[in-house]
């Protein structure tokens, strides 16, 4: 797993028991509309079974069970397909708003790290790569940005109350 | 009771584990936060269990009948963890 990182705006923050302000510059809204499209196309039209993003977001659920594992993806797949889409629909809905209730942050935080983990399995990223953004790729700067998103996201979930 | 035949044996109630497995993209706040939202895990114990995937490279996050761990996994891989079932052994 990744480590935290620390803050450096408060691009979320709660403001209520079921509100957050939400502060996040318009060319970075940008950034996610492009990119959550992507991901919904991967979701519902997957080149293959075998590619491996399409493996991590629709993983093995019994490793030692081949006919329980087939029987959960044929019944279940579809719904996590459904849950996904949604997931990523609301948000794009909600791309431009201000203030969010928990539930829609939630949802944000999913098609966040729904997005990390496709960039993510094709950067091929390890738990030990080393923070240096001088040197880091387009594709990984989106990878740290979107982990900072979604780290201060979290932080504002946790986050007992206004302050 | 007798136990004439054992191919007959129904197992309804053997327990079924739920394992959360180590990956590196996801962050250890987001684990936490999900084990605390989906299992209403306190902040330590969802701390602990994301401590252990972490260290240990897997962690039991539930046991429960097959029908009820798989819900667990399926809403595990809603939220993008790398979650399996397995029989309780």
């Amino acid at each position: 797993m990744a480590f935290r990182r620390r803050r450096q705006a408060d691009r979320v923050s709660r403001t209520g028991p079921d509100s957050f302000a939400i502060a996040i510059p318009s060319h970075e809204r940008d950034v996610l509309r492009s990119l959550l499209p992507q991901v919904r196309d991967l979701v519902t039209d997957p080149p293959s079974d075998n590619d491996a993003a399409v493996r991590r977001l629709f993983p093995t659920a019994y490793p030692d069970d081949a006919e329980f594992d087939r029987e959960y993806h044929h019944y279940m797949r579809d719904e996590l397909v459904t849950s996904r889409v949604t997931a990523i629909d609301d948000m794009l809905a909600n791309l431009d708003a201000t203030t969010l209730t928990e539930s829609q942050l939630m949802g944000w935080t999913r098609s966040i790290n729904a997005i990390r983990l496709v960039l993510g399995t094709v950067l091929d990223v390890s738990e030990d790569d080393p923070d240096s953004p001088d040197e880091s790729s387009a594709e990984q700067q989106l990878y740290h940005y979107l982990t900072y998103l979604l780290e201060i996201s979290i932080e504002e979930l946790q986050a007992p109350g206004p302050r | 009771m007798e136990e004439s035949s054992t191919d007959t044996v129904v197992t309804p109630d053997v327990p079924w584990v739920v394992l959360v497995w180590n990956d590196p993209i996801n962050t250890m706040s987001y684990v936490t936060f999900v084990f605390q939202k989906l299992f209403g895990y306190s902040l330590e114990k969802a701390t602990e269990l994301m401590m252990d995937v972490h260290e240990k490279g897997k962690a039991a996050v539930a046991t429960e009948p097959r029908e009820k761990a798989e819900l667990y996994v399926f809403r595990l891989h809603e939220h993008g963890l790398w979650a399996t079932l397995q029989k309780d052994v």
